[in-house]
């Protein structure tokens, strides 16, 4: 179907089509990205798991788990968010369903190719830019480069007066992730090595992060709390003091993730004292938005997409707390190096970042499809699995980390740490298994939501509907 | 209207999010503590089992820490849903 619609003329494109297929084209990634995050913690809880074939190592299924998530999961369910709440938002329809259609197209066979090459060995050896550069420049061309175009060109022909804070996030965020992403493969476009190539790899690690994965997040919560709850935005003053704080603190701080390398020391520290000031739009985020849930809160209990929203706001708040304090040369001394890194780039991917997006894939999927969910028990087991399996990994790999970092204060040989943290390796994969087995039955209920879901009523929301029988 | 927000409605939502929050929040505050209190005998290090939750080790300080505020959090968030509920179903509380 998707190859038919690929050829067919513009105005013969049913609008939300780009939507459906990137929403399905999201979940699948998520699937396979925390199957992989799965197995990979099975090797790490059950050292002889799977040993003795290359491509089966941890070395590479790590990179390939890593990537499928961020380049597939969060940022097919990011493109699926703005391709219809660009639209709904300036009161128009997608400036190009055919250009969103062969986006996703192009996007799921460049990141198929990236993810086999990496498997396979062939890789550039950088942490979070591990794809090779001519993938690089699919990604850069036939990814981002689109996606960028329909919505910018969506938000010029907008019906609207003013730009709604979520296209501010989006509009500027397509942006910034391609400077991102152009500057952080500089070290292998242009051959840089040593500590040039280490501050560019995490200038990219971290602004990745920073002005795509986070940001876009609280763009869709500034969307989908107001949509679901009827209630206006607090205060789109806060919003917009969200947004430049974002630019000015969020942009800056990467070299504190190389607190211990030769860098110039005052950079560093003026790393550091960003870090911190990103409480401002953390703090204003989170603020604002749980102060539009005002009126509403019985929601949290029974709306799927509100009880994953909500997480996902409160999870902002370690996220922030743990972001911000742990990049202090105080404490990140201690906790650098070890599981409590892993437990904190978690929280922030898959929780905050991913209970905002799975609120906004299930709505905008309803929505598109104007199909009832098929399932809301099957929802609500997706999110109990969803949840108390992230609980389990972040909390055991943030006490894992706390052991390391204990055990290097006081110079504990290495592999009494190791055995030490070995109940909290099988936890690890206790919660991430759990989370996999969620995202399985959210893929069979999606389905059948496509096939099998009640239709909706013109001008009649999902939710609206969410408990009628 | 009843209260939609009871404390048993809210229980696991409570204890599931609220008190990641919380523990998120107490792992700063526990770590920031013990990096300045900074080490002490060998013995201390609290790596090993039940060790790492007695909190008079350096790692089971930390971890107590995130305990508390896990509890703490998550007794505030039950407290303010209960009673906002109870607005809600009043009516008295609408958006801004």
């Amino acid at each position: 179907m998707l190859l038919k619609l690929l050829f067919a003329k513009e105005e013969d494109i049913p609008p939300g089509s780009a939507t459906i297929f990137f929403g399905y084209s999201a979940i699948f990634w998520f699937v396979v990205g925390t199957g992989l995050g799965s197995f990979n913690a099975a090797k790490l809880a059950f050292p002889d798991f799977v040993t003795g074939t290359e491509m089966f190592a941890f070395g590479h299924m790590r990179q390939v788990h890593v990537l499928a998530v961020i380049l597939g999961w969060i940022s097919m369910a990011f493109a699926m968010t703005m391709m219809y709440m660009t639209p709904a938002l300036g009161n128009t329809k997608l400036w190009s369903e055919k250009l969103g259609l062969w986006n996703c197209f192009l996007w799921n066979i460049g990141l198929s190719l990236g993810l086999f090459l990496l498997w396979i060995g062939i890789t550039s050896g950088r942490e979070y830019s591990d794809l090779i550069w001519p993938i690089d420049l699919v990604v850069l061309v036939a990814v981002l480069l689109p996606l960028g175009i329909n919505v910018w060109m969506t938000i010029a022909h907008r019906r609207t007066q003013g730009i709604y804070i979520t296209n501010w996030f989006f509009g500027a965020c397509t942006f910034m992730v391609m400077v991102t992403f152009v500057v952080g493969q500089a070290p292998e476009l242009f051959n840089l090595t040593g500590l040039t190539e280490g501050y560019l790899t995490f200038w990219f690690a971290h602004n990745v992060l920073g002005l795509w994965i986070t940001p876009v997040a609280a763009a869709i919560a500034y969307y989908t709390i107001p949509k679901l709850t009827g209630n206006p935005l607090y205060s789109h003053r806060i919003g917009h003091l969200h947004f430049w704080a974002i630019i000015a603190f969020y942009s800056t701080p990467a070299s504190h993730h190389l607190l211990s390398a030769p860098l110039p020391e005052w950079l560093k520290s003026f790393a550091s004292v960003e870090g911190v000031l990103i409480l401002i739009p953390a703090v204003a985020f989170v603020a604002n938005i749980l102060l539009t849930m005002k009126g509403r809160w019985s929601m949290f209990v029974e709306n799927i997409e509100i009880k994953f929203s909500v997480t996902g706001v409160l999870l902002a708040i370690p996220l922030n707390m743990q972001g911000g304090f742990q990049q202090t040369r105080a404490i990140n001394w201690y906790v650098h190096g070890t599981g409590w890194i892993v437990a904190h780039a978690h929280l922030a991917l898959l929780g905050m970042s991913t209970a905002l997006e799975i609120a906004a894939v299930y709505f905008g999927l309803q929505q598109m499809l104007r199909r009832k969910l098929y399932s809301l028990a099957l929802a609500n087991f997706h999110y109990w699995f969803y949840i108390v399996g992230f609980c389990i990994y972040w909390i055991s790999m943030t006490i894992a980390g706390l052991i390391q970092g204990a055990g290097k204060v006081y110079e504990v040989p290495y592999i009494d740490v190791v055995v030490a943290e070995h109940p909290y390796m099988i936890a690890r994969w206790v919660g991430g298994t759990m989370v996999f087995t969620g995202n399985l039955v959210w893929l069979y209920n999606m389905w059948m939501t496509a096939r099998e879901g009640t239709v909706l009523p013109k001008g009649r929301y999902s939710h609206e509907l969410a408990y009628e029988r | 209207m009843t209260n939609k927000l009871s404390i048993g409605n809210t229980f696991m939502a409570g204890i599931i999010p609220a008190f990641t929050t919380g523990m998120g929040n107490g792992s700063v505050f526990g770590a920031a503590v013990m990096c300045a209190v900074g080490r002490g005998p060998f013995e201390s290090w609290g790596g090993w089992g039940a060790e790492a939750y007695n909190p008079v080790t350096f790692a089971g300080f930390i971890d107590v820490m995130m305990l508390v505020f896990g509890v703490a959090f998550t007794i505030i968030c039950w407290l303010a849903w209960s009673r906002h509920g109870a607005l809600e179903a009043r009516g008295e509380s609408k958006a801004f």
